[in-house]
């Protein structure tokens, strides 16, 4: 009776090993099949995104920036990320729409900066505003696309820039990030 | 037949007093209580119909010892098989009211099975931590590259500037910010400053590298202490 017990027990280890080992093969498969694009998760100051692993965390010069990302393959010879996402909080003074015009308002003045589109949009559950423009540095045009949302008296940014021939390229990146973006 | 009388009194005893003691169960006890009593009251019949023989003259010893020579024969074991049988070891005969229910397998294989399983639960639960955490998410830590752009840039108005024909060109009022991209454009007649570089307009891939140029004259007011900053500003010059 003991000895079949045994038997049982060794032979159901056995087993459970093969099939161990069987699944991690295959998980080991997948894992090699996806090597290409991993998706990568950042989180800091209550904002979570999640973007590929062909993009790597970056420091941003702006006092006001939470989380900066850029392009790998995009990062000169400085060490600056000329794709790059960057996500800014401000504290709002007054109402957060006029607050977030005023900005634009000034930028029309200063003629290295062009205002393409403004509207509305959704992101992360929260209500916000979209502005796109272009900017002339000296390293030529980049194009930027600003999301604003309000959250807790502060101001949310998450502004994705480009070199305008890139812009259009990496923008579908920017949309994932949105899409998967958890405030809290 | 006082004999077998007594001894089964004597076995009633020990019953008695063991039932007592507590070394048998109350069940037994009844049972055995029981039987010997029943053996007790044959053996008083027995003695009764004896005196009765006696009384009416039959000699008892003729069909007596017919019937009492089996009985005494085994007398002796049968005293011991039943002293044997429910005192001393009732689990031979009695084995209904002694079953212990054996536990399905003993302690030890159990132990063994249930080390068994935990161990094949912990290595499977270890491999598929291992082979589905995702450890490149895990390192954050490492910055890769800077970021300039901001979505709070400070911007500088563009404002045109008509000088006197003493080439005169006040900077002082703009504000040139680490942010600001401002450029010196400056426009002259022929005649006029020919001090001012036309080149002005062309970008630098320097990052600190400042892009206002302007003429040599006494411009300086203009604040060159910006760094990564481009003035902007056009100057139109009345040649006259």
């Amino acid at each position: 009776m003991k000895n079949n017990i045994l038997k049982g027990s060794v032979i159901f280890i056995i087993l459970a090993l093969f099939l161990i080992s069987t699944a991690t093969v295959f998980s080991a498969d997948n894992n090699n099949s996806n090597n290409d694009l991993n998706i990568l998760s950042l989180s800091k100051g209550g904002i979570t995104i999640e973007y590929p692993s062909d993009w790597g965390v970056s420091k941003a010069t702006s006092n006001y920036s939470i989380m900066a990302i850029s392009k790998l393959d995009s990062i000169d010879s400085f060490g600056i990320g000329q794709v790059n996402v960057n996500v800014e909080k401000k504290p709002v003074e007054g109402d957060f729409y006029t607050f977030v015009n005023d900005s634009y308002v000034s930028m029309q003045k200063d003629s290295s900066y062009q205002l393409v589109s403004a509207g509305e949009v959704s992101v992360g559950g929260e209500n916000g505003l979209e502005y796109i423009y272009t900017s002339t540095e000296a390293t030529g045009q980049k194009e930027h696309k600003a999301v604003w949302f309000e959250r807790g008296g502060q101001a949310y940014v998450i502004m994705y820039s480009a070199p305008i021939a890139e812009f259009e390229d990496n923008l579908y990146v920017f949309d994932y990030i949105l899409s998967g973006i958890q405030i809290t | 037949m006082s004999d077998d009388r007594e001894k089964l009194l004597r076995v009633m005893d020990n019953l008695e007093s063991d039932y007592r003691s507590g070394k048998i169960s109350a069940e037994k006890y009844s049972y055995f209580r029981s039987k010997y009593e029943d053996k007790l009251n044959s053996i008083d019949a027995r003695d009764a119909t004896r005196r009765i023989r006696s009384m009416q003259g039959k000699s008892p010893k003729s069909t007596g010892n017919k019937r009492q020579r089996k009985p005494t024969k085994n007398k002796k074991k049968e005293e011991q098989d039943l002293v044997q049988k429910y005192i001393i070891n009732p689990k031979k005969s009695d084995a209904k009211y002694n079953k212990k229910k054996k536990p399905a397998m003993d302690s030890g294989t159990f132990k063994l099975l249930l080390i068994l399983i935990l161990v094949v639960g912990f290595t499977a639960g270890i491999a598929y931590g291992i082979f589905n955490l995702d450890f490149g998410s895990l390192s954050q830590g490492e910055t890769v590259a800077v970021v300039d752009d901001t979505a709070f840039p400070e911007f500088t108005e563009n404002v045109k500037l008509n000088t006197s024909a003493n080439n005169q060109s006040n900077y002082g009022n703009y504000n040139y910010s680490s942010y600001s991209s401002t450029s010196v454009q400056t426009t002259a007649d022929d005649s006029a400053s020919n001090d001012y570089d036309d080149s002005s307009s062309s970008s630098s891939n320097s990052y600190q590298s400042n892009q206002r140029q302007s003429s040599s004259d006494s411009d300086s007011s203009a604040s060159n202490s910006r760094s990564s900053s481009q003035s902007n500003v056009e100057t139109t010059t009345d040649g006259n």
